[in-house]
């Protein structure tokens, strides 16, 4: 069952239906949470709040829930200042209870602990009623950070992250649980409970869902000020900064009939996140005009059943589906992006020395080598590229610019899928018969050493590694 | 809620971790039902660890003495090789072979000594066990709260709190606490394990947010 407590401190109690819920109005519930200890069942599953969030007492509500036996972070907090009519409430309690239904628990390093108010003695005396908010937390199993990936790191805008002899480290008091660490995680190895794929597509999927009206969907930071608008669904997320093209894209592919994005102020983003969002906006219309559809219309696109789990249209590398989805009637459309997480790989034969590190580093396996007709082989699939550039950061001939990752789309070049983009050849060893090294990395090692040493040199030309010495 | 309030919370959580890895006996048992109370007056449910303490003495108050005592020796004590899950500082983070393990002990016993604290005739071998450095920082807790109460400053306490938990605990507790979740087969060891941990990733978080506050407080 579901408990629905509706603050009645500024307006009545609605008469509306809520299908299997019970809906209690309570007075001055926002400044007063405690209020709940009386009125929700001990055998409750989930519990949504109809609040004003300016005056809401967020840490005396959690304690509460707490105490009910409710994780704080499971709660679904509606704030009625984003609701202009009984149908915008009907449909966000529908899209609230859907977001709420996929909240996968939160676990203690998923909680923030909010820095008590520093602006009076008294603040920094007291601790007051502490306050949380969900935070990010790494899945060391599913974070490839041991083959070098950093890509968390670099994007965090408050420096909390770190990476430390193959590990990411979360500095959480640094933390501002933006949530741009969980959407650029080339492998979905980052998690904010309450922002995961699968709730945010339960979310607005419920959303769009409810009833036969069109709406669009518009994300909105958590910090932002709040308005009402018919027609919009607003999807709280930390920080807009942390939005990609596919997550702009995905409401369409679901029915959408247009999507937004709200930073937190008309001043701009308080983590300086503006010109990526501005970037991933450019890129998403981008895609719409090139695909052929106005960034403003929708085009109702009925997804394939398995990809609606969420990941495949929220989770990481999903701009590629939604890009695919909504190209069925452009199918050579290209375009050149700026910030969107697809690439192409290029790798310039002249100067790579077919290392494979490139590779080895590649999170998402869309660069992949092997050893065939006794040459080294790299392939490339665009379709799995998210263009993180780590193997561009781990390639040795990095000022050579032996591979250069691009951010664009080219549905010709994804139909024809796997593809091999560089092959050398591998001398055999002469005691052994296995391969030496490719034959660029050889010349490349000559050069190194030159004339100097010419004993090593046909040394290491002759025989692998394991004959050297014999 | 005031900070003296706070460390009594903290000191009382100390307390019940460090009973709840000692060797248990009846009087544990008996006793853990009072702490609930007396913790929820010092505000425990205003903080994220709640739930896991609440679940940890659930645990404990449901359990009986037989299974429990069975069930601290297949973790803390026996195995072969030493036992499945360490409770020693030492045994987790040092090498015996390089004299590492000395090293920690000894360190640790002049940290206490630095720290006010007297290490007890006999108990030489307890130095590093987890039970004790618990009960280590509820006595740094308990040292806080009574300097606050007498109007004496807090700030060097605060700071002892900040350096024994970054330098020791942190750096062995949560590995120790996710092996004995992943090893225990009693229902009271795998909680207890989830409240320290939750307990102390708060920890990591409001220490140096006490220390912060304490020390604008006095600029």
């Amino acid at each position: 069952m579901t408990t629905i407590l509706f603050c009645t401190e500024e307006e009545a109690l609605p008469d509306i239906e809520v299908g299997d819920a019970v809906l209690i109005g309570v007075e001055d519930l926002c400044e007063l949470p405690r209020q709940m200890l009386s009125l929700v069942a001990d055998d409750e599953k989930e519990l949504v709040l109809a609040i004003h969030g300016d005056r809401l007492q967020l840490g005396s509500l959690q304690a509460a829930a707490r105490r009910l036996g409710f994780d704080p972070m499971s709660l679904g907090l509606l704030d009625l200042r984003s609701i202009s009519e009984e149908d915008g409430l009907l449909r966000a309690l529908a899209a609230t209870r859907a977001r709420l239904s996929r909240f996968p628990g939160s676990l203690p390093e998923q909680v923030k602990l909010l820095p008590p108010d520093r602006s009076t003695r008294r603040g920094l005396l007291s601790i007051g009623t502490p306050t949380y908010v969900a935070s990010p937390a790494i899945e060391d199993e599913i974070c490839v950070a041991g083959d070098g990936c950093r890509v968390c790191v670099s994007g965090c805008p408050a420096g909390a992250l770190s990476w430390d002899g193959g590990a990411v480290i979360n500095d959480k008091t640094s933390c501002v649980a933006c949530g741009i660490c969980v959407t650029s995680c080339p492998t979905g190895a980052v998690v904010n409970p309450i922002v995961t794929p699968d709730a945010i597509e339960a979310e607005i999927s419920a959303a769009i869902g409810y009833g036969s009206d069109p709406i669009g969907i518009r994300y909105r930071c958590r910090e932002a000020a709040i308005g009402s608008e018919h027609e919009w669904h607003q999807v709280e997320v930390p920080c807009t900064g942390m939005l990609t093209v596919g997550w702009l894209l995905a409401p369409l592919v679901l029915g959408a009939k247009e999507v937004d994005a709200v930073p937190c102020s008309a001043g701009g983003c308080s983590l300086s996140n503006d010109d990526r969002l501005m970037a991933t906006m450019d890129d998403a219309s981008t895609v719409l005009f090139e695909v052929g559809l106005d960034d403003t219309a929708s085009p109702y696109i009925d997804p394939p059943s398995d990809l609606m789990d969420g990941s495949e249209l929220f989770g990481h590398g999903s701009t590629i589906g939604a890009i695919q989805l909504l190209s069925t009637d452009a199918p050579e459309a290209r375009a050149s992006l700026q910030a969107a997480d697809v690439g192409t790989i290029t790798i310039e034969s002249e100067v790579c020395t077919a290392c494979e590190m490139c590779a080895n580093v590649c999170p998402t396996d869309a660069l992949q080598s092997r050893l065939e007709d006794e040459c080294v082989i790299i392939d490339f699939d665009p379709r799995s590229c998210v263009a993180c550039t780590q193997c561009v950061s781990a390639c040795p001939e990095i000022e050579s610019n032996a591979i250069t990752m691009t951010r664009s789309f080219d549905l010709v070049d994804w139909a024809s899928g796997r593809r091999e983009i560089r092959r050398e050849s591998t001398p055999s060893c002469e005691v052994c018969g296995q391969p030496i090294a490719p034959a660029a990395m050889l010349s490349r090692i000559e050069s190194i050493l030159g004339e100097d040493d010419k004993g090593t040199l046909a040394l290491i030309g002759r025989r692998c590694i394991n004959c050297r010495g014999r | 809620m005031s900070l003296e309030d706070l460390n009594r919370l903290r000191q009382g959580v100390y307390r019940l971790a460090g009973a709840g890895f000692s060797p248990p006996d009846n009087d544990l048992i008996a006793g853990v039902g009072g702490a609930i109370p007396v913790l929820d007056a010092l505000g425990l449910f205003d903080y994220a660890f709640a739930p896991a303490i609440i679940e940890a003495v659930d645990a404990l108050t449901a359990s009986d003495i037989d299974s429990l005592g069975v069930a601290y020796v297949n973790l803390f004590e026996a195995g072969v090789g030493g036992a499945v899950c360490s409770p020693y500082e030492s045994a987790r983070l040092g090498d015996s072979r390089t004299g590492e393990v000395a090293q920690i002990q000894a360190d640790l016993k002049r940290t206490y000594l630095r720290y006010g604290l007297r290490v007890e005739e006999g108990s030489a071998g307890m130095i590093d066990h987890v039970a004790t450095e618990m009960n280590v920082m509820a006595a740094l807790c308990d040292l806080g709260t009574e300097r606050k109460s007498s109007g004496r400053n807090i700030d060097r306490v605060a700071l002892n709190q900040l350096e024994f938990l970054s330098d020791h605990l942190l750096k062995w507790v949560p590995q120790f606490t996710a092996k004995v979740q992943a090893a225990d087969r009693h229902r009271f060891y795998t909680a207890l394990a989830e409240a320290v941990h939750s307990f102390l990733e708060h920890e990591r978080q409001l220490v140096p947010l006490m220390v912060d506050a304490l020390a604008g407080a006095n600029s």
